[in-house]
């Protein structure tokens, strides 16, 4: 039975290797997937990261000095490229709209001639019209982009203008207290307001106070991830495990080819039994998914530089796993279908629809609440979430098992119910 | 020939309504051809898939040298060779690939395998071309491919079914010398075919089936001699056809008298006489004859007076 199973494997992996569409749809396509949604995402993945900033260009308008130390501020903040000048001439609004209209920046800030003054007459008058910055951005920029760049200079504008408003609204309260005070104390009142303002004053170089806190980013204490994942570490994990399941598409095509060139038939008149038969069969494919699995992953290390986590031997369970539940799709897919055209069309579906609910194009948590709930039936959701707790948050053997048990048991599933439906007719 | 090989019982095979195979019995003698002549569709592709246990029957008994085949199959299944209808092999693999894949299914290995492979490849006359891929060959190159995987594992009882649909004269000449030298050396060949000539030439004897059962069964010079009347096919045009027929089945030599639209066909013992006899009522009736053939006694003509109608329908 042994040499049956591999002489039937041989055969296949021999039919297999001169199927040059089964190439295209397991190797060329996955990996072209890689390398151009890797290459296209690293902006948006890694955005505001050291290696990618953001560009902002910035239009200083503000004839007073609070927002020369905002964009100073800006300028210490990591994440951010500021761009202030054009060939030696600062950057007017006019200039920056056609820079964005261009497509060659994406977002400027601009403060208006009179955000100083407003700043400061609010510190007076609280109902004073208010200084008004305004963000000029490419309406293709999604809010990913914008959101975090909006934040961080509401923050430097918030703290340089309280710096700025706190001497004066300290001199006010002082004056409100002489102005109620006894005749002979309201000097005194006074000039100790005018001292505290001036020593307010004197000490207001913000970009060089220390505020006393800082801020970091950490993963939870059971992630052993030592960084966030880049573009790649999304990519490589979630469109390898596409092309892993892609094999849906070329197991039911081999599948049916058998049985409409009669060979399924004459095997039977042979003396193999069908399991026999069915192994040999499918185990080329098992194999070619954990080579799936092993070159893209090659693929993420050599071009992209990828790292496989602190336990990437967890990687060899979850590939075993991962492969037998997509072989086992695979097969149960052909087994419902009854003809080539049919089946032909739904592993193709199947294989586009249910890796996009299962993250691999957008990630599962931006998806609406139900779709959430939906990927926890789909072994692609599984796959990438184990595929990313191991490179991404550098789980190990023991922590990853869970994710193996629910991929085997749909391998089980997947395997006993197409067995009882399967048709060598 | 001298001990039965296959002993076939009552054999049926019915899919809910439809009965396929209806009560077959019949032994096939070892060293023997034996033909299952009949049209498309009177059950000879099933008699065949039941008998090399692809198809399980409905009821019945069949027995391969000594051995009950229901309990037996995969024993049995090592000492039958099966050449499907169908052209059953991997057209992207070569034919010596095909050939070395079949040949390990059926337990070859090694230089015993490749031996094999270079005899069968003799005997169907393609080994200089065994490493090309078999979707580059003709059809009648394919066809002998098929029959010499059939042929790797050196089977006992060989079934051939229709191996010569579609194929160019040289790949049949080839096909039918390589039955014969097969057979000569000792192979027993259950033959379907619904070329009667083949049967004539290759096959020591025959059963004819029509709707799944077996109407006739004897050598073919036998079954000739008993039911092989000449036919004498006569077309007329106009509408006097009835009175062409009623005269002419008064004629002492006319056994059998077939009407098929315009067409007659005359079952007569001597078909050169009675045809002047026939010629003369169209002449005297003025009926205008627009086609004549004349059938000497053959297997198809058995056919035909079997059944009133022709094989290849």
């Amino acid at each position: 039975m042994v040499y049956q199973i591999v002489a039937v494997t041989i055969k296949e992996i021999k039919v297999l290797l001169r199927d040059k569409r089964a190439f295209t749809g397991l190797f060329i396509l996955p990996i072209a997937f890689i390398l151009v949604m890797t290459t296209a995402l690293q902006g948006v993945f890694d955005a505001g990261g050291n290696n990618h900033p953001i560009d902002l260009l910035v239009v200083n308008q503000d004839h007073g000095a609070i927002a020369a130390k905002v964009v100073a501020d800006l300028s210490s903040a990591t994440g951010l490229t500021l761009i202030e000048e054009q060939d030696s001439q600062p950057i007017t609004r006019a200039i920056a709209e056609n820079l964005i209209a261009a497509r060659t920046y994406s977002l400027a800030l601009i403060f208006p001639a009179d955000f100083s003054d407003r700043i400061i007459n609010a510190a007076s008058n609280p109902s004073a019209e208010k200084a008004l910055v305004s963000f000029i951005t490419d309406p293709a920029v999604g809010n990913q982009l914008l959101s975090p760049v909006k934040g961080l200079v509401e923050g430097y504008i918030d703290r340089e203008a309280s710096v700025a408003q706190a001497p004066i609204q300290t001199r006010q309260f002082f004056n409100q207290m002489a102005s109620a005070a006894p005749d002979g104390q309201a000097g005194f009142i006074r000039n100790l307001g005018a001292r505290f303002a001036a020593q307010m004053s004197g000490a207001q170089d913000s970009t060089a106070q220390n505020l006393g806190f800082d801020i970091q980013v950490l993963p939870p204490a059971k992630f052993q991830a030592v960084r966030y994942p880049s573009s790649a570490e999304q990519n490589v994990p979630g469109y390898m495990i596409y092309g892993v399941f892609f094999i849906i598409t070329i197991i039911s095509a081999s599948l049916f080819r058998e049985k409409n060139e009669g060979t399924f038939r004459r095997l039977q008149s042979a003396p193999i039994s069908r399991t026999a038969l069915l192994i040999g069969k499918l185990l080329p494919y098992y194999l070619l998914n954990l080579v799936q699995i092993a070159l893209m992953l090659l693929v993420g290390i050599v071009v992209f530089h990828i790292g496989l986590g602190s336990h990437p031997l967890g990687l060899v369970p979850l590939s075993l796993a991962t492969a037998a539940a997509a072989t086992g799709l695979g097969l149960l897919v052909t087994s419902l279908g009854k003809n080539q055209e049919q089946v032909g069309n739904l592993s193709t579906v199947l294989s586009i629809v249910l890796s996009a609910l299962g993250g691999v194009m957008v990630p599962v948590y931006v998806m609406p609440a139900f779709m959430q709930k939906l990927s926890l039936a789909i072994p692609q959701a599984w796959a990438l979430t184990g595929f990313q707790d191991v490179i991404v948050r550098g789980q190990g053997f023991e922590a990853i098992l869970p994710v193996v048990g629910v991929l085997m048991g749909f391998a089980l599933a997947f395997w006993a119910l197409a067995l009882r439906l399967f048709r060598f007719d | 020939m001298n001990s039965e090989i296959l002993i076939v019982r009552n054999l049926s095979k019915s899919y809910r309504t439809v009965s396929a195979v209806q009560d077959l019995s019949f032994t096939i003698m070892r060293g023997e051809i034996f033909g299952l002549l009949g049209p498309n569709g009177a059950g000879k592709s099933t008699t065949l898939a039941i008998l090399a246990g692809l198809l399980p029957p409905s009821t019945g008994q069949i027995t391969l040298d000594g051995l009950d085949l229901s309990k037996n199959l995969t024993t049995a299944k090592a000492r039958i060779g099966l050449v499907p209808q169908d052209i059953a092999l991997y057209p992207t693999l070569s034919a010596r690939d095909n050939l070395v894949f079949w040949g390990r299914i059926y337990g070859l290995r090694g230089k015993e395998l490749q031996k094999r492979i270079d005899e069968v490849l003799e005997i169907v006359q393609l080994t200089d071309r065994a490493n090309e891929l078999v979707n580059v060959y003709s059809g009648g190159m394919k066809r002998r491919i098929n029959l010499a995987i059939g042929l790797l594992h050196q089977p006992e009882i060989l079934f051939l079914d229709e191996p010569t649909v579609g194929v160019d004269p040289q790949s049949r000449n080839a096909i039918f010398k390589a039955v014969e030298a097969l057979n000569h050396a000792g192979l027993t060949v259950i033959y379907t075919t619904h070329y009667m000539e083949e049967a004539e030439r290759l096959c020591q004897r025959v059963a004819i089936i029509d709707h799944g059962q077996i109407i006739a069964m004897d050598t073919p010079a036998n079954l000739v001699r008993s039911q092989g009347l000449s036919v004498i096919r006569l077309s007329i045009l106009d509408g006097l056809i009835g009175s062409v027929e009623q005269q002419v089945r008064e004629l002492p030599m006319v056994r059998e008298v077939n009407r098929q639209d315009h067409t007659l066909n005359i079952h007569v013992q001597d078909a050169q006489k009675t045809l002047m006899e026939v010629l003369q009522i169209t002449r005297g009736l003025s009926a205008q004859v627009t086609a004549l053939e004349i059938l000497n006694a053959s297997l198809e003509t058995v056919f035909l007076n079997l059944t009133g109608k022709n094989l290849r329908e």
